[in-house]
């Protein structure tokens, strides 16, 4: 009977080790590239591959329309603000866009950024430099008139003060349709943005690259892995040398 | 983000996507952004309740390296405002820690930091240095030549990307307030 048992034990050990031993070479390389993620940057890399943000499904459209400012294009994808096809900033949704010369304004409810005439970014005001939230921007002149609390707000021309004002007589500047070739450019910069090698890793070594059956595949394993150790110590006890005194 | 969503709601395989997706969303490295001080209560706390305006401060020429050489990097932005009466400065700066930037205001006074507080911190360790014990070892500090702090400032363990933001932030200041003097 003890006999009969050993050999069921060592037969499941063997056959049980040959079935997970894929699993734990994944979870052997993935836990030590997680275990070295800051040193490998793995958080700071996104993930280029079209294959496996599909498998992610991430998608971002191309977006329609923009804010032409002279030659140059401000438009939003991706939550990400661009200038032409260079990103500038995360930001929330844009309401306007004005030329303030020399600079260009962006706003958004909580906060302006202005850029130079070459898109660098020369400074972000938040609520506690403008009265917020913006609801509309214009300009006129050298001043920048912001819509904000039911009332209309002036501002001087370094954007440090802001006073009551009268509404603007001019139009806000209005979004035209992007170039197609500049809006697939920068949906493709986005969605090149989006994930990391360290989600994706993550992702494997918990299964959950595969959905929710992997996590649970995964768990089997985990559990497998377990019972091996188990099974391992048992038939070493069984079958080591009695000691004789 | 909506657009990542409503395709993967429209794939073929939209269950095991969508999965994928919302668990992305939930397990990413979220921003948590806590205020611990408000930039206009850190201004009054500085100025005895009315702070002056605000001035501007371009990061140009030799102030833009200077500035790059101590951060490391580029300033992420080409102008910053201040607030300063005749004895003392006040500066709100931003850097990253390891991910998200972290907020500093900085006063200083007779060319060494007088205060030194975290407005807002918004990565997922080393809050630690929000604390008193932390904040006051740069009193007194001033620049050397070099332009490093003139004194020791500890590490946290588990924190030391958030300390050393802190200490470059520090170094930015003091070089501001002297470049604001010279000016």
């Amino acid at each position: 009977m003890s006999h009969s048992l050993r050999v069921r034990v060592r037969r499941w050990h063997r056959s049980a080790g040959a079935v997970v031993a894929l699993f734990v070479g994944v979870f052997v390389v993935s836990g030590i590239l997680i275990n070295h993620a800051p040193q490998l940057e793995l958080d700071q890399r996104h993930v280029a591959s079209a294959w496996v943000l599909d498998h992610y499904g991430i998608q971002i459209a191309p977006p329609q329309h923009g804010w032409r400012i002279g030659d140059n294009w401000i438009s939003q994808s991706g939550g990400r603000i661009y200038f032409n096809r260079q990103p500038v900033e995360t930001s929330e949704p844009i309401i306007s866009v004005a030329a303030l010369d020399p600079m260009i304004v962006i706003a958004t409810r909580q906060s302006l950024l202005l850029l130079s005439p070459t898109g660098e970014l020369i400074e972000q005001l938040d609520s506690a430099s403008l009265p917020t939230p913006v609801q509309a921007m214009h300009v006129e002149g050298e001043h920048l008139l912001l819509h904000a609390a039911n009332q209309w707000w002036q501002s001087d021309r370094d954007l440090l003060q802001w006073q009551p004002g009268r509404e603007p007589q001019a139009q806000a500047m209005a979004r035209s349709a992007l170039p197609s070739a500049l809006a697939q450019a920068i949906a493709d910069h986005a969605r090149s943005h989006e994930l990391t090698w360290l989600r994706v890793v993550s992702d494997i070594h918990s299964g959950r690259i595969l959905g929710p059956w992997g996590v649970l595949l995964m768990d089997a394993v985990a559990v497998v892995l377990g019972l091996l150790a188990a099974s391992g110590l048992w038939l070493w006890l069984r079958t080591a040398p009695r000691r004789h005194h | 983000m909506v657009s990542i969503l409503a395709s993967a709601i429209s794939s073929k395989r939209q269950g095991l996507r969508l999965w994928l997706v919302l668990l992305t969303l939930w397990a990413g490295p979220a921003m948590a952004e806590d205020v611990y001080l408000s930039q206009e209560a850190f201004l009054a706390q500085t100025f005895d309740g009315t702070p002056p305006q605000p001035r501007l401060m371009w990061l140009t020429g030799d102030l833009r390296e200077q500035v790059s050489d101590i951060l490391g990097h580029p300033p992420r932005v080409a102008r910053l405002r201040y607030w300063s009466d005749e004895r003392r400065s006040a500066w709100i700066l931003e850097e990253i820690g390891k991910e998200h930037p972290i907020t500093m205001g900085f006063v200083v006074e007779d060319g060494a930091l007088s205060a030194t507080r975290v407005l807002i911190y918004r990565e997922s360790r080393g809050w630690e240095i929000r604390h008193d014990f932390f904040t006051r070892q740069f009193e007194r500090l001033g620049l050397t030549e070099q332009h490093h702090l003139s004194g020791q400032v500890d590490n946290i363990s588990g924190a030391t990307l958030s300390v050393s933001a802190a200490r470059r932030m520090a170094r930015v200041a003091l070089l501001l307030d002297q470049h604001r003097q010279d000016s």
